[in-house]
């Protein structure tokens, strides 16, 4: 049974590996985009602004209210649709292009992620201690030093659990990217068990594999949070 | 004798919420080494004013000089908006909840404005900062982080704070009535030295005995406006009005 997993032509280790390499590329590289939605999403809808928040809570109310399989139809087709039309309009004989899986993936995955982290940062900001943004503005700090010295440094402390989340519900949904044909670990899963017939054995293997990362994500949260709550008394 | 410099005035203060008016036109002048204790019962606007002072409170209308630099206010709205974290430097302020930052150590409380604000190198900053700190007594707690300090204790890191940035007057917004009874002295001995060295402060206190012995001046407020005001000996042997005589009677 050993040859099932053996590297190269003969076992499917290595087309696994590779579809475990692109499943964690995919969620790292969504991390940073789906966060930085997020910080916006936060951001507008703490703003004084009202099309501002209401832009903010727009983004979250809708994305929060699709499946996610379907916003990933929708950012793969619909995005792709518009490529073509954006490269037709600048070389009318441009061949069509296909939008690529992994972008889109990305995009869609991102989206929700930003979504759901915007709640999480705004719960985040609004629990934070006012006493000490004003103690910051009474030495003269100014709103970006108020921001990045005293509220994001607290921020994470408050955000990281629900940020954490978040992250594990991502990295589970990476393989919906399977379905539009990303040769991730999910996706290489299922070819593997269509060729040698052993359903069993293979998403046992894959169950397995996302397990680990999740446990993996959990320890490292843990020192993220034990670091963020240093010198934090346990109950206050 | 040449007359005490100025250091702050505050002119014809208003401050309304909504359209309750809680400071109706209130002046006040600090000169260098003056202790002022503001007193007055609860609601009767003295944080509000404080805090109008340093601009954490914008007022309504009124002048703000600090240091000779002015800031005007009218219907709500700063003339020279720029000024504020100017005045904000020059002014320490102590709040009745310490407010310290609980992610950083006392040491690094006390280092933060000068070096970020004042844009001191790191290294004068520590020097100050640990000297500053053996000042409050607190030589041998400067590397705890605010939650492993008592209340009395963060009260002076927040003290140290304040004095960091070498402010011209520092501002007390009841700085003992968060404390345990048994911690309030540490704090107000601290207060003291500080008046004796010639500080410039402003104190809202419920501290009878910090106003009688501590301070140079008395202002009592009533209902957002001054009630009385003048030496301390003197307010409290012969109150002139009747609000202040109630209002010393009542905390005796
Ligand atoms: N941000 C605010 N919004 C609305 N009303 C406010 C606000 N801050 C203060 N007030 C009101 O202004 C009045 C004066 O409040 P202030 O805090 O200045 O009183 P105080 O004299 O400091 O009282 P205390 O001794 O209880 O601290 C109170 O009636 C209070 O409810
Ligand atoms: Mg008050």
């Amino acid at each position: 049974m050993f040859e099932l997993f053996a590297y190269g032509d003969a076992g499917w280790g290595d087309e696994i590996l590779r579809g475990l390499a692109i499943t964690v590329q995919l969620a790292i590289v969504t991390l940073p985009v789906g966060l930085f939605l997020g910080f916006l999403a936060a951001f507008a809808s703490l703003s004084g602004l009202r099309p501002l928040r209401a832009l903010g809570f727009g983004y979250t109310t809708i994305m929060r209210g699709l499946p996610e399989i379907l916003t990933l139809f929708v950012v793969y087709n619909g995005a792709g649709l518009l490529l073509n039309k954006g490269l037709r309009w600048w070389n009318p004989d441009a061949p069509p292009s296909d939008f690529s899986p992994f972008a889109a993936g990305v995009i869609a995955l991102g989206m929700v992620f930003g979504a759901f982290a915007g709640e999480v940062l705004r719960g985040a900001f609004q629990s934070l201690d006012k006493g000490q943004v004003e103690a910051g503005r009474a030495i003269g700090m100014t709103d970006r030093q108020i921001f990045r010295r005293i509220q994001l440094p607290q921020l994470w402390r408050f955000a990281l659990p629900g940020l954490g989340n978040l992250w594990i519900n991502m990295l589970k949904d990476t393989a919906l990217v399977s379905v539009i044909a990303l040769d991730d670990l999910m996706r290489m899963t299922k070819v593997a068990v269509g060729v040698t017939k052993q359903p069993f054995t293979f998403y046992l293997l894959a169950c397995l594999i996302y397990w680990a990362m999740c446990v993996l994500s959990e320890v490292v949260l843990a020192q993220m949070e034990r670091r963020a709550n240093r010198g934090i008394r346990r109950a206050v | 004798m040449t007359k005490p410099e100025t250091i702050l005035k505050a002119e014809d203060i208003h401050k309304s919420f909504g359209r309750l008016e809680v400071l109706k036109g209130i002046s006040l002048e600090a000169r260098n080494h003056d202790v002022i204790s503001i007193l007055g019962s609860s609601g009767s606007g003295k944080s509000t004013f404080l805090r109008c002072l340093n601009f954490l409170e914008i007022p309504t209308s009124g002048k703000v000089t600090v240091h000779g630099e002015e800031i005007l206010v009218k219907n709500g709205k700063p003339q020279n908006v720029r000024h504020i974290e100017d005045i904000r430097s020059r002014l320490g302020m102590v709040f009745q909840q310490f407010n310290l930052w609980t992610h950083r150590t006392a040491l690094e409380n006390v280092m933060e404005g000068p070096v970020q604000v004042k844009r001191e190198p790191n290294a004068e900053a520590r020097d100050k900062a640990e000297a500053l700190l053996k000042r409050v007594g607190l030589e041998d707690r400067m590397h705890m982080y605010p939650s492993q300090l008592s209340g009395g204790q963060q009260q002076r890191v927040a003290i140290a704070r304040a004095l960091a940035m070498e402010p011209d007057a520092i501002l007390f917004d009841e700085p003992t009535s968060a404390l345990d009874p048994e911690l309030v002295g540490e704090v107000l001995k601290v207060m003291q030295s500080l008046a004796a060295e010639g500080r410039t402060m402003i104190v809202v206190t419920h501290e009878m005995g910090f106003a009688r012995e501590v301070s140079s001046e008395v202002v009592f407020l009533h209902e957002g406006r001054i009630a009385e005001q003048g030496p301390p000996d003197e307010m409290f042997a012969n109150p002139k009005t009747e609000v202040f005589e109630r209002f010393i009677s009542k905390v005796k």
